[in-house]
């Protein structure tokens, strides 16, 4: 039966929203939740002992938890806070660069791939199973004719490797390492729970004829951060 | 530091031989390498005269097969490393791990370098490559600062080489998708961000516009240069107010840093720009050739001369940034 999971918080929210976030998403039918700050390293509303915590608190209320990774690596201390998730064997992690592969599998932690993990073939996808990948994220970019031939292949090769898909929410397209000035707008208020996937959607193209042409997940490190 | 120049043509492989490079790399013409556009690239025959010519005066040549193959493409690209393998290239600059396998093992004794397209940050990211794939080299995402090079630097397991000059990408490389948002190719895809089919001109009272298929990425009055329509250094309104509200085009200057970049052990500058027509790479090849020599011989002293600055500047779009410029208002 297709699971429901449900992605990590792409935006940058204040410590009491994500607990109050998580509070509600225990509730709800999805199997699996991702936690942990996957797309800026200065936010630091909550450190990683945080993301631990309310790993904990969800297993607890059953649901699948995954600690999943900054998906852009810049520093040692980036790699520090990395570190604590892939040394840790309590939760599967999400790795979402190849820093957190080396890292989980030095330590023989199991890993799944989040989407910005480039997996385009079934090479690759049998390389990291060697080294302990379980289950892998499609990259956002890829087609349902791709997804079909991998998971075909992946039939014939008899490897069990359950693939996950990017189903609702703003698709990260870009991960730039600037941060965006102050004035892009706050996105409108929407239900916590349609937030999940979301990211902000910054910008339309024509004065008059508002449409925005995409999304990024790239954010400005608010002085204060958004409540909902 | 070794200089690497790219070659987007036979004349351009030529003339950044003659200028001085040390390397100079080049792509086939197909979507195997991030520099897909019409009237680049390699035939088999063509590349075999490049190679033969830089091999005859001292030059080496790496061949780019940095793109993604999907299961559809699989044997295209493995082709395509066959090919490089049988002409003899100096190394082959890979991004996919399914073709950095193949490459270990059906050639081990060619050199792999990762590209910038594999998108590796971090030691740990570079450990990865070289324990899985053997890597030699790697080629840093242009998203790093001096400082965060230098954190690299200091661990890393293979040689590293530095993108020194030229366009710069301001998302992190061979991690973007912006393209494939609105056409149906990226550069991990099929070599092309916003590719030349997808691109509209149109003028209006309002000035020139350039779109993305049917989006509006930029609007040009009197006297403003139009640059190419990539979707990340558009100009888009926000709140009222129309600005490069990602990113403004620059370009990349690495010059002043020679002595650092030195000091760090880069092994390495690539200079950009397999687009770029002959008499560029001529003047560019020529002006870090003179640089590198007056860092070598200098014993410790190097002067960034004004002459060099200008010539960079006047081949440059838009203003010129050096490594890590955009990240210091907040690191």
């Amino acid at each position: 039966m297709l699971k429901l999971s449900l992605g990590p918080i792409l935006w940058f929210w204040s410590r009491q929203t994500v607990f109050d976030f998580y509070a509600n998403a225990a509730e709800w039918p999805v199997d699996t939740i991702y936690l942990g700050e996957v797309v800026c390293s200065r936010r630091r509303e909550l450190k990683p002992d945080d993301w631990l915590d309310l790993a904990r608190d969800l297993k607890a209320c059953g649901k699948n938890v995954v600690l999943s990774t900054l998906t852009l690596i810049e520093s040692e201390a980036d790699l520090r806070r990395l570190r604590r998730f892939c040394e840790q064997d309590e939760f599967l992690v999400e790795a979402n660069d190849q820093s957190a592969l080396q890292v989980a599998i030095r330590n023989r932690i199991p890993f799944i791939t989040g989407p910005s993990m480039n997996i385009y073939n079934t090479a690759t996808l049998k390389i990291l199973a060697r080294q302990g990948l379980k289950a892998w994220n499609l990259p956002v970019e890829l087609g349902r004719e791709t997804l079909e031939q991998l998971i075909k292949e992946l039939q014939q090769e008899e490897l069990d490797l359950p693939a996950e898909v990017f189903a609702w929410g703003f698709l990260p397209l870009a991960g730039p390492p600037v941060v965006l000035p102050p004035a892009i707008t706050i996105c409108p208020k929407t239900t916590a729970s349609s937030a999940a996937c979301s990211i902000r959607t910054a910008w339309s193209c024509a004065p008059g004829k508002a449409r925005s042409c995409f999304a990024s997940t790239a954010f400005p490190p608010c002085p204060a951060p958004v409540t909902t | 530091m070794e200089l690497v120049c790219p070659a987007g043509s036979l004349p351009a492989l030529k003339t950044a031989v003659d200028n001085g490079a040390n390397a100079v790399y080049f792509g086939f013409k197909d979507s195997t390498n991030a520099r897909q556009f019409a009237g680049l690239n390699f035939n088999d025959k063509r590349a075999a005269q490049g190679v033969e010519y830089a091999h005859l005066r001292g030059a080496r040549v790496f061949c780019a097969i940095n793109t993604y193959p999907q299961p559809d493409g699989w044997e295209q690209w493995k082709g395509a490393v066959d090919r490089a393998a049988s002409l003899g290239v100096d190394a082959i600059i890979l991004a996919d791990m399914g073709l950095l396998d193949y490459a270990a093992n059906r050639y081990p004794h060619i050199p792999r370098h990762l590209s910038v397209q594999g998108s590796a940050t971090s030691h740990e990211a570079l450990s990865f490559y070289k324990d899985n794939f053997d890597i030699r080299r790697a080629v840093l995402p242009r998203v790093l600062s001096l400082d965060q090079v230098r954190g690299v630097a200091k661990h890393s397991p293979v040689e590293l080489e530095v993108f020194a000059f030229g366009s710069l990408c301001i998302m992190a490389e061979g991690r973007c998708y912006l393209s494939s948002y609105l056409t149906d190719e990226s550069p991990n895809t099929r070599g092309a961000c916003s590719p030349a089919k997808a691109v509209r001109w149109q003028e209006t009272s309002q000035g020139l516009e350039s779109r993305l298929n049917d989006v509006l990425i930029d609007r040009y009055g009197p006297g403003e240069s139009a640059g190419y329509p990539t979707l990340c250094k558009g100009r888009f309104e926000v709140e009222g107010n129309v600005y490069h509200a990602i990113e403004e085009p620059v370009s990349l200057n690495t010059l002043d840093l020679l002595p650092e970049l030195q000091t760090l052990g880069i092994s390495a500058v690539k200079i950009e720009g397999r687009q770029r027509s002959p008499a560029y790479i001529a003047d560019v090849a020529r002006t870090w050739r003179h640089a590198l020599d007056n860092l070598e011989d200098g014993n410790g002293s190097f002067t960034v001369e004004p002459q060099w600055q200008r010539t960079l500047a006047g081949l440059s779009e838009g203003g010129l940034t050096t490594l890590g410029a955009y990240h210091r208002k907040w690191k």
